[in-house]
Parts: structure tokens; sequence; C-alpha cells
């Protein structure tokens, strides 16, 4: 993989083209040779930007080697603004087929006078027949599946239910409101997860408490899975094998003609403190709509046929909570944060959706339901850029089909949720357990909000995706598995971009994805910042 | 949860009488309330029959063509007098 490096350079007073002194500031901050390296200079407004690709032998499925400069497109770059008669080469974007079939995510009438209980209850209903038939597959069409209540002492069973993991230092509103404790509430911590931890199944009318052969750090509660073993003297149950529903069937996909790449981003993190992230961020938009490079890298950029944005458009900071408890005088002429935040988003849509599709969608620090599926974000908050069609405000999760190409994904909550009450630390790690569990949040609703559902669970996967991705990641992950029936499922662990500025290309052809990383630097950091080209 | 099996006559003091077809009803709703395999009993039981008709457990037919709208004992099971 490659990674393109777009720097602003200080604005230098005579900005010609060509001008010797300004590939001479380039080459002060190169750091790597010069001999393959292609330094061009495209003015645009205010801002100087070039572009440095570092070209190393690689598949020409990148999206680096599609939008590569072609021969002779650097006197292009290079030359006087051209005559009027000289027509301006346009790419037309592609267009591929979209149908967004997030349906089963959208709320209608809500009604909270339901207890969680059936949720759990039509889990069960759901995933009881798939890991039968699992259980079957892997161990023998004979095998005995007993409901807890018709356990017999030593015999060699298998049992099906929800796990519940009981863990000691799970917060407990009982306990820390009990007074015979006489406890402090407990401070927050990031892991929950302790040697004591047991796990216990639980089917329609019985638990029981399992050990053996199972690792209860990886578990989490709510997961619907299968044990084969025994239940022995002291009433609990001895685990050798278990199994999981594994993988969903997938409907094949079509095979595309030509590369046509979508663009996930997530975490913008806007109206933050910190805006490091801006120019990178504006860097993105005029990249993606075409403003920044030459014929190839614009090209390039029309063969992005959508960008998806997977939840934390606003930062943490815009959910300041004071206005709340102060005193109304206090707070009388302040606005919430969120309001600046929600203009500037507005704003960087604008510009996106004017030229590419967009899907967005909500995460924890947008203002939207807090319980999962979070609905879509309300048009209203957009005036400028939802008079546009190509804005589509989705749902989290979401899912939707793009040229055959099934994608679905989250903003992150359920992976972060699932790593305070399991030892994984990966985001790419819990996403694959999420898609072998065929859940997409199994700690829903114990410690992840979630909205009472009754008559079905929309949560658990049906049909397999292609590219199956959660946001806000802290770093870029990315892998291919394949499942047992011959599934392909691209993962992609979506990095948070206000700290890293990458965002991910995904290949529509060849299901493959690469970070597409844009960093910056200030005018003061000179001879001390390097380039950095590592990954 | 008061468990009861239902019998097939109710036994009143001095007779016993056939069932009206009201009581035949609700006995049958009342059954249909006790099987586990549908789940949990807090929601109404149209609901939790269309719960239980999409998962594929077969719930006698007849309830669903029963009178809900007309007598307020048919919508929601006993333990629904007790609140959240």
């Amino acid at each position: 993989m490659s990674d393109w490096f777009v720097c602003y350079v200080r604005r230098c007073a005579t900005s010609t083209p060509g001008n010797s002194q300004i590939s001479r500031e380039i080459s002060k901050l190169c750091s790597f040779e010069r001999t393959n390296s292609f330094p061009k200079v495209n003015v645009h407004f205010n801002k100087i930007a070039f572009f440095v690709t570092n070209k190393r032998p690689i598949k020409a499925a990148m999206f680096s080697e599609v939008s590569a400069p072609q021969e002779g497109s650097c006197s292009l770059l290079l030359c006087r603004p051209g005559s009027e008669d000289q027509e301006p080469s346009v790419f037309d974007r592609v267009k591929p087929a979209y149908s967004p079939c997030s349906e089963r995510f959208k709320l209608g009438e809500r009604s909270f006078n339901r207890q969680y209980a059936h949720i759990y209850a039509t889990r069960l209903m759901q995933m009881s027949p798939l890991l039968t038939e699992r259980a079957q597959q892997k161990w023998g069409a004979d095998v005995r599946i007993r409901k807890l209540c018709d356990l017999q002492m030593g015999e060699q069973c298998c049992i099906v239910g929800t796990l519940f993991k009981h863990m000691e230092l799970q917060p407990s509103i009982l306990k820390e409101i009990s007074e015979e404790h006489n406890l402090l509430p407990q401070p927050p911590r990031t892991r929950y997860i302790s040697e004591s931890d047991e796990l216990i199944l639980e089917d329609e009318l019985q638990r029981i408490k399992l050990e053996g052969n199972i690792d209860v750090d990886k578990f989490v509660t709510g997961s619907v899975i299968a044990i084969y073993g025994a239940e022995k003297n002291d009433g609990k149950f001895t685990v050798d094998d278990f199994c999981t529903a594994d993988l969903p069937p997938q409907a094949p996909r079509t095979t595309l003609s030509s590369d046509r790449f979508v663009l996930l981003l997530s975490g913008l993190g806007l109206g933050g403190s910190h805006a490091d992230s801006m120019l990178a961020l504006q860097l993105l938009v005029d990249m993606v709509t075409g403003h920044l490079g030459d014929q190839g890298e614009q090209s390039g950029a029309s063969t992005i046929s959508r960008v998806l944005l997977a939840g934390n458009l606003l930062s943490q900071s815009t959910q300041d909570k004071d206005a709340s408890t102060k005193a109304k005088y206090l707070t009388k002429k302040t606005q919430a944060g969120t309001v600046d935040a929600m203009r500037l988003l507005d704003e960087m849509l604008m510009q996106l959706v004017s030229s590419v599709p967009v899907d967005v969608m909500p995460g924890q620090y947008d203002p939207t339901n807090y319980t999962l599926p979070q609905q879509p974000l309300h048009h209203c908050m957009f005036p400028l850029s939802s008079s546009y069609p190509t804005l589509q405000l989705a749902s989290n999760p979401h899912q939707a089909t793009l040229d055959g190409v099934r994608i679905l994904g989250t903003s992150g909550q359920n992976v972060k949720d699932i790593q305070k009450y399991s030892s994984m630390d990966s985001h790419l790690e819990i996403l694959e357990n999420t898609l072998r569990l065929r859940h997409l949040a199994p700690t829903a609703p114990d410690t992840l909000g979630c909205y009472p559902f009754y008559l079905k669970d929309p949560f658990i996967l049906e049909e397999c995706p292609h590219v199956y991705f959660s946001g806000n990641a802290p770093s870029y992950q990315a892998k291919r598995i394949t499942g047992a029936d011959g599934q392909e499922v691209l993962l992609v662990a979506i990095p948070e971009f206000s700290s890293t500025q990458t965002a991910c290309l995904v290949n529509l052809r060849t299901l493959e994805c690469e970070p597409i990383r844009f960093s910056s630097f200030s005018a003061g950091d000179d001879e001390e910042s390097e380039m950095n080209i590592s990954h | 949860e008061i468990c009861r099996s239902a019998p097939e006559q109710v036994q009143s003091h001095d007779e016993l009488r056939p069932l009206t077809a009201r009581e035949k009803e609700l006995q049958e709703l009342r059954q249909f309330d006790q099987d586990w395999r549908c789940g949990p009993c807090s929601i109404s039981r149209l609901q939790r029959w269309e719960r239980a008709a999409q998962h594929g457990l077969n719930p006698p037919r007849e309830i669903r063509y029963m009178p809900f709208s007309a007598d307020t004992d048919y919508t929601h099971c006993l333990s629904s007098d007790y609140p959240l």
C-alpha cells in the first residue's frame, strides 16, 4: 500500500508555477530520494498544495495507481493558464446502482412501555434453529440437543442458549444505592473484566453455570451459542466444545468491469477545541470533489462513487451538559455547542453533496437519540445540503447495496462496548467476532442502550454483507475473511479522522481497502518536521 | 405467578354446566399465555401471537380471530394487571 501525502507549503511570494524556488522548498521537505517523486504544483485559490506520490510496484486496483500521474501531465499543470477556446476536461463521476436497505433500523412510533425480556426472547427464538443446525453440522446429526430442564447428569449433549457473564466489577445500580453495603459510586473504568468472571447459559426456562473449555474473557453477555458437554455432579455444565452461528448466507455479488471506490470516513469531530484536522478535512473534500491534482488525480477522484460518514461528525466536547445544570440567567445568551458545529458540518457536506452522493450516519456524540438503532439526523439541521438529493441521512447501524455489493456497519458503539466487557483490544477482532456470532450488538440491551424490540431483533445478521465496517476506531485496520460456505467479507475498522486524518477507500470490484492519509504541516515547523512515510 | 391447569368444565357449587363460548375462548387464551415457547407475556396477546407466528411456532389460529377489541379481558394476559 502506498500513502498519499498532501502538504501545504508556505505561500511563496513569487507563486508562478514552475518557479525553482518552490521546487527548492519542496525538496527541503522531502526526506526521500527524488528520482521517483513527482512534485507538482497546483495553485488553488490561496493555497499551494502539492502531491508527492511514492511510486512502488503495487496492484492496479489501488486507488493511488488508478489516479497516478500520467506521462506529460506534469507539464499540463505547470504551464500557463489555457486560452479561452481550450476545452477543460470534465470527468463524469461513476454512478453505481444504490439502494438503502436499513428499513429494519428505522423506528416508527416508539413505545417504551415494554420490558427488555422480549428482545432476549426473540433473539433466542430466531437464533435457536440456526444454532441447532450448526451443532448438528459440527458434532454429528445425531447429537442430543437438550433443554436445560431435561438435562441428565453425566450425559454428553448439546445445549443452546444466551450467555450471561457475571462480572464482579460490572457497575450495579442496586449495589450502589443499597445502604447495607455503604458503597460510594464506582469510578468509571476502561474495562470491567476480572479473574472471577463466570459464564452462565440461559435458555427459555432455566440457567446453568459453565466451566471448562471456554475462554470467559472472550465472550460477552447476550451472545447466543451452542455448547457441547455434560452436566457434572456440582450442578455446573462442563464445556468440551462450543460453536457460534457463524456467517450467514451471502448473496453473490455482480462482478464489476471497472474500479469503483467508496470512501469510508468517521470521527470528524467538528466543533472540538482542537482544529488540527480541519485542514485535512478540507483537503479530503477538495480531493473527492476533484478540485485538487492534475488530470490523473481528477479522473481518479471521479471513480469514487460514494462517501460514507460513519458517525461522530461532531466532537465530544459539543456535548457539554453545563447548560442544563447552570442557572437560566447565566445561560440565556449562550447556545448549545452543537449549533455551530452542525453549521460547520452542513457547510462541509454541501461541498461534498454537490459532487458526490453521501451517506451520513450518526454516532455517539451526534444530536440524535442515544439508544441503538440511532435514527437518522433530522434534515432541518442541514438547510444548505438537504436540498441536494445526493444527501442520504442514514441510521446507525446502516445497510445499503451499492452495485450489488452489500455494505453494513455501525459507528462503533457496539465494538467499544464489547471492548469494555471482554479482553479483546483490537476493533477488527471484535468486529469479526460479532460477525461470527451473527449479531451486530450482543451487549445490547444489557450494557449498550437499545430500543425495547419485541417482534424481531433487528441486530441479527440475516444476510452476510460483503463489506462490514465499524467507525471511530483508534487506528485503521482491514482484513478479508472467508466463511465456511464460501462467503467473502471485507472487514474495515474505520479510524477516527480527528486524530488520525485517515480515511478508507474500498474498491467495490476487488473488495480491497486502502487507507488514505491527509497530513498537513503548519508554516512554523520547517526543519524539525520529517515526512512520515510509515503506514 | 399462579400456575393453573385448566379444567375441562367449571365446577360450580350445585351443578356442572358447560362453558360458554366466551369462557372457552378465555381458557384457550390462558393456555396460550402459559406456552413458554412463545416468550414472555407482558405484551398484548395479539402482539405475542404475531411474534410466535413470525417465528414459526404455530400458535393456535383461532386466537387470531378472537374478538379482541370487543372484550377487555381478551387483550392482555393476567400479569399485565400488575404495573411494570
